[in-house]
Parts: C-alpha cells; structure tokens; sequence
C-alpha cells in the first residue's frame, strides 16, 4: 500500500509528537519510529494507546508488532527470521513493505522497519474493517 | 528507610481509580531545605506520589501478580507544589491494563483546587529482568501502613481482601549470619 489518508497521517503525527516528544518537522511519511524518531520499546505502550483513543479501534497486543513471531524458535533461528517467519510476518503486517528486511531479516534489525506511512496504512486498515 | 511519597489511601476502586493524600510538613528535609524559604513539595516528589498511587491501582489490577514500574511520564503538568501544613490529594484512573503495562491518568489537588495532571506509562517487567522489586512481605506491609485495606473495594461494592499473591511468601526478616 503506497498512498495514506491525510487526515490519519495528520493524527498519527499527533500521536507521535506526544509520544515520543519530537517536533512535527521531524516526521515524515518515511521516518522510522526507532531509528528516525528515537521511539524506545516502551513507547509502543504510549503509542498504541493513543491511537486506540484517537481512531476508536481497538489495537490487541502483537497486531502492531508481532512479537510472537520475532521471539518464536520455530520462526527465528540463530537470530535470523526464517523464510516461514517471513511469510508470516508478511500475512500478519500487510501495512508494511517487508522487502529491505527480507534480505537480511535480523531479528535486531526488525524494530527499525516501522515507518510513519506504515502506521498510517495499520491504521487505515483497521478502520475500514471497523466500518 | 521506605520509599513512601503517599501516606493513605482514602478511595480505592479495583481496576478503575485510586485516591491518596499526603501530609506536608516541616520535618521533611526535601520540603524545608530543596529551595530555603519556600518550603514546598518538589515537583519531582509529586510525580513520586502520583507513581505510588497509579503504581498500586496497576498492581492491583494484575492481582498483585506482576512486577509493575514507572516506565515513562508521558505528561506532567505542575501550575503549583503543595505548601508545609498542606495535603496533597493524588486522584489516578486507570485507562488502560493489557499484559505489558498499563496507561494512568492523574490529577493532584490542594483544597480542592487542582494543582497538577499526569499521563503515565507503567509497565510490567518480563522474564527478562530477573529482579525483585519486594518480597511480598513487604509490599503487604507498605499497604497496611497506607491503609489500603481500610478502602479498598471492587466496583461492586465488595471490600477487597488480602490477596493471595501477597500471602504466598511471607515477610522474611534477613539478619546476618556468623562467619564460619
């Protein structure tokens, strides 16, 4: 998914400039929430709550982020998603472009993928299933 | 020494909201000596307080089970500190309780005027952190010095109870063995 809705581009940015207390020229659709906006794992509490307030959707825990895939032994050996793993990443998380990942799928490496524009279609995508 | 920045609880609802107050006085060093000539409760001792009384609305919330911390302030809004001869009253509403943490707001007032507001992030710690926070001895005990039995009731109405988590191990008194 390449396009996102402004209006939910412009709450997310909301969302984050709380969260994570950067300023709002420092997000854009590309930015990564770990890498780029200093997001820490606990701020993905932060994050996902006020989104849930902010869309009225409810977000379950590992929809975001599926951490059952990234800490499974079935999925992740010596450190690195296996191409399973992969395809379950890439069923579970429509919203994101998985390609750079897949070529080096570092479990340590995952936490940097999330981007703005991701977040956007995440959220996008749970509020056409809501409607 | 305990770490106390409440003295009381004076509501406890499970799983939805808790209030407790604190007393100011001179005797405290941090309200007579932080800013000489003030003599108020430092900003950052607020925030204690309101972590203590969102921190037991979570654990609660979990039954005692997990081992919760301040993960992070994700807000904090002072307009005043509260004065020596003061109470403070800490008021907390749990948002949110999943399995990694829990989200509470909070507001703080002095006879009944409204002093400061929090957002904060608790988090339950995961296998990955092999720490104890209490023995539950003592987490049973700072809670009876709080009064937290006295209010505490579930949303029906329904007193609370000692909870088992707490019982499991008793308080151990350590003392020092002889060298061998």
């Amino acid at each position: 998914m390449s396009h996102y809705n402004q209006e939910v581009y412009n709450k997310i940015s909301l969302v984050l400039i709380d969260a994570l207390g950067v300023d709002e020229d420092e997000i854009c659709p590309e930015a990564t929430l770990i890498g780029d906006l200093g997001a820490e794992s606990i701020d993905f509490l932060d994050i996902v709550y006020n989104l849930e307030k902010t869309f009225d959707v409810p977000i379950p825990r590992g929809e975001l982020i599926p951490d059952d895939i990234l800490t499974s032994a079935e999925f992740v050996q010596e450190g690195k998603v296996t191409p399973d793993g992969i395809l379950q990443l890439k069923q579970r998380m429509p919203f994101a472009d998985l390609s750079t990942f897949k070529e080096n799928p570092v479990v340590q490496n995952f936490g940097n993928l999330l981007t703005v524009k991701d977040m956007c279609c995440f959220i996008e995508g749970k509020l056409q299933k809501a409607a | 020494m305990r770490w106390f920045w409440i003295d009381r609880f004076v509501e406890f609802t499970g799983g939805q909201r808790a209030v407790a107050v604190k007393n100011i006085t001179l005797s405290e060093p941090h309200v007579s000596d932080y800013w000489p000539g003030t003599d108020y409760l430092p900003t950052s001792l607020m925030i204690e307080g309101f972590a203590q009384t969102g921190g037991i609305l979570v654990a609660e919330a979990g039954g005692f089970r997990h081992r919760v911390v301040l993960a992070k302030i994700s807000e904090v809004r002072i307009s005043a500190n509260p004065q020596a001869g003061q109470t403070v009253r800490y008021t907390t509403v749990l948002e949110q309780f999943n399995t990694d943490g829990a989200f509470v707001t909070g507001t703080a007032d002095v006879e009944g005027e409204c002093i400061g507001q929090v957002k904060l992030v608790f988090a339950h710690l995961n296998d990955r952190f092999d720490a104890e926070l209490f023995l539950p001895g003592q987490l049973l005990q700072m809670l009876q010095q709080w009064r937290f039995f006295d209010v505490a009731q579930q949303p029906d109405g329904t007193p609370s109870a000692v909870p088992d988590a707490l019982l499991a191990d008793p308080l151990e008194v350590k003392t020092a063995q002889p060298a061998v």
